[in-house]
């Protein structure tokens, strides 16, 4: 499946501009979406999932134009959608949760409806507290319940909105684990602000700052992007001055040793690092703030 | 048919018990101080005959003003407060057509209620209003589908729920204070809340509960065109 977007541009109440002409070519797999707070990720993710109309461009979704009202209600039915604040009614259990979306899935049989509620419980390891009411569940837990209600249709596209953040880091890993998994045949779009999250599950992505994509391609080309501008030097504890970013700062015996990004060394006895996602992350955005 | 009844009683398990027995303790809190009033009026030496004229007078408004001004605020509440909403805009089945829905199952327990309060009060030998069954049963369901289709409504429009309590409140309390001088304009009189229990014999009393209808179907429709604003639902847009 394909989705092609041209030229998306959307404007909350005439006046806020949250997309710029947004033009993607995103195919199957999983595919990165990477930008700071605000940058209209999660708009974007909303336009995609049918939820907003966009107010320009054009849209296609495995050939279905979905910027028209019959359109988007066809995007819904090959659709699965995690949203960044995926509430839950607390006094359903999970097994009942399911089954209730599952319903407004269209899933009316009850046989194959609860055999699939069954198996994707299985499939996110809460088989044995299906029948916890939802408000006893841990954030992680209930992490796992979207991604479960997600899948319930099979859906050809996947959208999961900053689904790692507020995990811990063994929850953050099953999670990605999970989601690398389902992204074989299926278009998997993985949007959030989490560079290690893209870094481990996705090949290819785009990065969004204010309303505008600033880079899609591979995740080798983005890391090469910062190729000689990074830099590790060492100092008695004074911080690199001038015009560089510091991306990490390491307490030594006897200073500090820096991992900084510039176009520059920041000074003579600064050695050249191979740059990694953040790094490039971080030379992107600065070059976005400076106009490089 | 079972798809159906199983939507429904998901929905009912999503209002949440609390929500269920909110007009509950409203008739309760009601009749307890109806009994506290008859009580203190006894032992205060009020002839018994005066005790019981009031307190008859008292039950009888029981269902038309109780069951209007919690209906409302839970419809306000749930209308508001739904966690799953993001989700919901997302599913092939329409997030309006399960709200309506939702409100249609809260209404049909506050029917229950309804008509539970007036048969009670009748076996009791109190129901001395004019209409028979199934008729009387207007005095509470009129204004009761009029104040919940509006709680919602409020609450879909305002997006807030101090701001759609508060005129849910003065519109209830307004109609008691004010309720001799808006049955004195035809522009008001037709939507008067509390017409069977302050004047019972109105003759324009069918038309009044049949107005009050006309608003909830004109509210309904209403709260349906707003469901449809999903960047308001989201709170994208002011």
């Amino acid at each position: 499946m394909e989705i092609s977007i041209r030229d998306l541009t959307k404007t909350y109440n005439g006046k806020v501009l949250a997309l710029r002409g947004v033009s993607l070519e995103i195919g199957t797999g999983m595919y990165g979406l990477l930008g700071p707070n605000g940058a209209g990720k999660t708009t974007l993710m909303r336009i995609l999932a049918g939820i907003l109309r966009p107010t320009g461009g054009a849209l296609m979704i495995g050939g279905i134009d979905a910027t028209t009202e019959r359109g988007r209600t066809a995007v819904k039915r090959i659709l699965g959608y995690l949203p960044q604040d995926l509430g839950v009614y607390p006094d359903l259990s999970a097994r009942e949760f399911l089954d209730y979306i599952a319903l407004l899935k269209g899933l009316d049989a009850k046989r194959e409806r609860q055999r699939r509620v069954g198996d994707l419980l299985t499939l996110v390891s809460l088989s044995d507290v299906a029948d916890r009411k939802l408000r006893t569940y841990s954030g992680g837990m209930k992490r796992r319940v979207g991604i479960a209600q997600a899948l319930l249709n099979d859906p050809r596209l996947l959208i999961v909105d900053e689904p790692t953040a507020g995990l811990d880091p063994e929850e953050r890993i099953r999670f990605r684990n999970l989601l690398t998994d389902l992204g074989g045949d299926r278009v998997v779009l993985l949007s959030t602000h989490i560079v290690e999250d893209i870094a481990q599950t996705c090949q290819r992505l785009a990065v969004l700052a204010a309303g505008q994509v600033i880079f899609h391609g591979g995740l080798g080309e983005l890391v090469s992007a910062a190729n000689g501008k990074v830099w590790q030097v060492t100092t008695n504890g004074a911080k690199p001055t001038g015009d560089y970013t510091v991306i990490a700062t390491q307490p030594l015996a006897d200073g500090f040793s820096y991992r900084v990004v510039g176009v520059a060394p920041p000074a003579a006895d600064a050695t050249p690092a191979a740059p990694n996602l953040e790094d490039s992350y971080v030379w992107l955005m600065r070059g976005q703030r400076v106009g490089v | 048919m079972a798809t159906i009844f199983t939507r429904l009683r998901y929905e009912l398990r999503i209002i949440g018990w609390l929500n269920l027995l909110v007009p509950v303790f409203a008739v309760v809190g009601f009749v307890a101080l109806v009994v506290l009033v008859a009580w203190d009026d006894l032992h205060n030496g009020v002839a018994n005959a005066s005790v019981n004229a009031d307190n008859i007078r008292y039950l009888r408004r029981l269902p038309e003003y109780m069951l209007p001004l919690a209906g409302s605020i839970v419809a306000s509440a749930l209308t508001l407060a739904d966690p799953v909403c993001e989700l919901h805009l997302t599913l092939p089945r329409a997030y309006r057509a399960t709200a309506v829905r939702r409100m249609g199952v809260l209404t049909l327990w506050l029917a229950v209620l309804g008509v539970a309060i007036v048969e009670v009060i009748r076996l009791f030998g109190f129901w001395h209003l004019p209409w028979v069954f199934p008729q009387d049963q207007l005095t509470w369901a009129a204004p009761t589908l009029a104040l919940v289709a509006l709680g919602a409504s409020l609450a879909l429009l305002l997006r807030n729920r101090a701001a759609s309590s508060a005129i849910l409140g003065v519109v209830w309390i307004g109609e008691i204070l004010f309720g001799g001088f808006l049955q004195q304009y035809d522009a008001t009189k037709y939507t008067y809340l509390f017409l069977s229990s302050e004047v019972p014999s109105a003759g324009y009393w069918l038309g009044n509960r049949l107005a009050l209808m006309g608003v909830a179907v004109v509210l309904l429709a209403m709260m349906w065109a707003l469901l449809g604003r999903n960047e308001a639902l989201l709170g994208n847009e002011s």
